[in-house]
């Protein structure tokens, strides 16, 4: 089930009016609907990806019982935070990464002459896997540092775990953040309905309107996601190489936006807050600045827990950029079990410590306006460029995209070419932009937008674009493969 | 992406950006700044989607693309087939054309067909042909087939809320639906209920565009496929002896008249084509194993298209040609039974003078 899906509404009703009905003294009756509702929404896909998440959350809620029982001593909590994460890692590594590194061994074999061809077990990836996975390590590592109480509710931990607004593409929340909410009396109320509508309906237009009609211009060049080994770059002109890549920088910004703002928007509807996980990233000036604003979650989970674990800043400047690599890189094999993700995740960490080692020089940073226009556009050509790899299905075509974008490509023979109307797609995100960070959304703080004629016309006016945009074949998000 | 969804997706994020909690008021103009924001945009939208030529695409849409394109190519007069199913198994147009020519006719034969579609479903089909096709055909084909008359929703009986039960069910295929509903053309009280509820739904569906920019495209963007789609294996199994003893039975003849608003529909495309500038109309349905279905076909000819040339096949020659295991199942052709019936219409347009 996902949030375009004819049936989701249907749900969501029921599961709203359960939770919303029970008496507000019921509050762990409450979290228990929210359980079930989760089960239902994740096994929808397939009921044994149920006993996986089952495992998972036995784990988190095992190790965080002792990493946080402070009648232990510090090396047997350690070790308790080292189990739980290890095997959340090892669970993360059979279910995602088994078959890539069996074939990326046997291709290795195969290279150097020994002629192997072992059938690999293929293991299918449950989904969402990446991203439940990093909030049951959040939980164990949180308890450890003791930003939270230790949790002796199972239930809690399931429902911190599997709350199915965010369970299946993020964003990806915080234990310490989450579990005070729990905890807390929530409240049905006009402000939450009406917040959690406006973020789900910009989800719901970045995702029906946009995404989902950038992606018919991106397949026939890079080829079909659910078929491997159909892309014919080589037919496509220069141009539309270009123009599929800013497209597909598009379609994955308002796929993956969209389905944070509407599950921002769902959690909202049932009193809880989970953090924005984009921030118009293409108007970053920097590449730094783009990591702050994209996949907010994710950045920001990495750094916490991975950057800061491997040593952050704190160990002299060469050792800081060989763990921005290191993160990056990681974060980049996090999205996909490929060599394409690695390059994408090294070139993202490499811009990072070139940033860094900038940054350090002060006499190469233009200040004002105009620094500021160059490093918008040199951030996001980078970004767009480096976003070849995150799409192509193999690095052949990502030398052909980006011997594109330098003019090193001879297409004379190229027969296909895209409309001109595939550069509709990143002025989108440029109009999206000025939507949401001009005075555009000042207006709709002033006293006659809160005017309720206009109000509920606009409900309405938005309410037949969105049935015009209704999907009757909903169209699976582009993170849910992560 | 389509400018249209470009500027709808657009106005629509523009919309979801000012939405603020509003001031309190009472609940009438809620309830009535809501509706009237819906309608406009509803109006709005399929006004843009008619402008810029965007519509929701159906199979039948890539056999009418398909079927302009073939006029376009030919200068030869035209011979139309508007059928369902059993027309779209049956008859090999490109086979018909060579047949006719044989016999001395210049035209190129059309076949427009599609499973499971209801008159209203065909007639939109023909619209659009008639609308976008460089010329009007010389002769148009029109099935008549029991079931389709029987039942005036009858799309609600093999795809609900789909793209095109939805495309299809606008306030015009509701008026016919309801004219046949009304007359009884429905199967049993729970049956007509039903359609009227499926019906009001879909109709609603249709005003308020669901699904039109997820789905559609521009017309001139809508692949091309023939319709005509032979089958090589029978989907239901059937003993030679069972078609034998079906194919042996000929009712005989009672001119009767389709149900009434099947008639008037029937008058009502009559008037349609004669505007459009099509010489000729004519009848037929396919054969079938059932006798009562090819029955039903020969008793309307007899009644209440009397005065028009009609081809039911009924024929003892044809279906003596037929009595093998070439059947699809009981209502359809396979591959093999197309070419005997294409051939055996060759001979009947010919014989009837249909299109001189």
């Amino acid at each position: 089930m996902i949030f375009t899906d004819a049936i989701f509404p249907i749900f969501l009703t029921l599961v709203f009016a359960a939770h919303w009905l029970l008496p507000a003294k019921f509050k762990e009756a409450r979290l228990m609907v929210l359980l079930g509702a989760s089960a239902i929404f994740y096994g929808w896909w397939d009921v044994r990806f149920l006993a996986l998440i089952g495992v998972v959350i036995a784990i988190a809620w095992g190790a965080g019982l002792y990493a946080g029982d402070k009648s232990l001593d510090e090396k047997q909590r350690n070790r308790a935070t080292m189990l739980g994460v290890t095997a959340n890692l090892l669970i993360l590594g059979v279910f995602k990464y088994f078959n890539f590194f069996a074939d990326s061994f046997i291709d290795l074999l195969n290279l150097v002459g020994v002629n192997a061809n072992p059938s690999t077990l293929k293991i299918i990836l449950p989904v969402g896997v990446s991203f439940y996975i990093f909030q049951a390590i959040s939980f164990i590592v949180d308890v450890r540092r003791e930003e939270l109480a230790v949790e002796t509710r199972i239930r809690r931990v399931a429902l911190y775990i599997a709350f199915f607004p965010q369970l299946v593409a993020g964003p990806i929340v915080r234990a310490a953040g989450f579990f005070p909410q729990m905890e807390k009396d929530r409240k049905l109320s006009s402000e939450i309905m009406l917040s959690g509508l406006r973020f789900f309906a910009i989800g719901w237009v970045y995702k029906a309107g946009f995404a989902d009609n950038i992606a018919p211009f991106v397949d026939p060049v890079f080829g079909n996601p659910m078929v491997a080994g159909d892309s014919d770059v080589s037919n496509w002109t220069n141009l539309s190489l270009v123009g599929a890549t800013f497209a597909f920088g598009a379609q994955i910004y308002f796929d993956f936006a969209g389905y944070s703002m509407m599950a921002i928007g769902v959690a909202r509807w049932f009193g809880f807050f989970i953090p924005r996980n984009f921030d118009f990233p293409y108007l970053s000036t920097s590449i730094a600045d783009f990591w702050r604003r994209w996949h907010i979650s994710l950045s920001s989970w990495l750094r916490d827990y991975l950057y800061i674990s491997l040593g952050g800043n704190r160990a002299g400047k060469l050792r800081t950029y060989v763990n921005l690599f290191a993160t990056m890189l990681l974060g980049g094999l996090w999205h996909g079990a490929a060599w394409t993700f690695v390059i994408w995740g090294a070139l993202h960490g490499a811009a990072l410590a070139v940033h860094r080692l900038l940054l350090g020089n002060k006499k190469y940073l233009i200040g004002g306006v105009l620094g500021a226009a160059i490093g918008l556009v040199l951030t996001q050509v980078f970004v767009i460029m480096v976003w070849a790899p995150f799409r192509a299905e193999n690095m052949g075509d990502v030398l052909q995209v980006w011997a594109a974008f330098t003019g090193l490509r001879d297409s004379s023979e190229a027969v296909k070419s895209l409309e001109w109307i595939v550069w509709l797609a990143p002025l989108a995100v440029i109009l999206d932009g000025i939507l949401g960070k001009s005075g555009f959304t000042k207006l709709s703080r002033s006293t006659i937008m809160r005017h309720p004629a206009l109000f509920w016309g606009a409900c309405g006016v938005f309410m037949g674009c969105a049935l015009a945009f209704f999907p009757l074949q909903a169209a699976p998000f582009v993170y849910f493969q992560f | 992406m389509p400018v249209i969804l470009f500027l709808i997706g657009i106005l629509a994020l523009g919309v979801a950006v000012l939405m603020r909690a509003p001031r309190k008021s009472n609940a009438f103009l809620p309830i009535a700044s809501f509706t009237g924001g819906l309608i406009v945009s509803a109006i709005c939208i399929a006004g843009a989607a008619r402008l810029f030529d965007f519509q929701r695409t159906t199979d039948f849409d890539h056999f009418t693309a398909n079927s302009i394109e073939v006029t376009a190519a030919d200068d030869a007069p035209i011979a139309l087939f508007l059928g369902a199913s059993l027309s779209r198994n049956a008859i090999d147009d490109e086979r018909l054309t060579q047949l006719l020519r044989e016999k001395g006719y210049p035209h190129r034969a059309i076949n427009l067909s599609l499973e499971g579609s209801s008159l209203q479903e065909r007639n939109k089909a023909l619209l659009e042909y008639l609308k976008r096709a460089p010329r009007a055909p010389d002769v148009v084909f029109l099935s008549v087939v029991q079931e389709f008359d029987e039942l005036s929703a009858y799309v609600f009986k093999v795809a609900k809320f789909s793209d095109r039960a939805i495309d299809q069910f606008d306030r015009e295929a509701a008026e016919w639906a309801g004219l046949g509903i009304v007359g009884g053309a429905c199967y049993g009280t729970i049956g007509c209920i039903k359609d009227i509820v499926f019906g009001g739904i879909h109709l609603t569906l249709n005003s308020l565009n669901v699904g039109l920019l997820s789905s559609g495209e521009r017309f001139s963007d809508v692949e091309k496929k023939p319709a005509y789609d032979p089958q090589t294996k029978p989907r239901q199994e059937q003993t030679l002896d069972e078609i034998v003893e079906a194919l042996d039975e000929v009712l005989p003849t009672e001119a009767t008249n389709g149900p009434h608003w099947a008639m008037s529909f029937r008058a009502m495309q009559r008037g349609h084509l004669k505007d459009a500038g099509v010489r000729r109309i004519s009848y037929y349905a396919p054969p079938t194993v059932d006798a009562g279905i090819r029955a039903y076909t020969q008793n309307v000819c007899a009644g209440e298209l009397v005065k028009f040339n009609c081809i039911p096949a009924n024929d003892p020659i044809l279906l003596d040609q037929l009595k093998s295991q070439i059947w699809f199942d009981p209502e359809h052709l396979l591959a093999d039974g197309a070419q005997i019936y294409t051939s055996w219409l060759a001979d009947k347009i010919d014989e009837t003078g249909a299109l001189k």
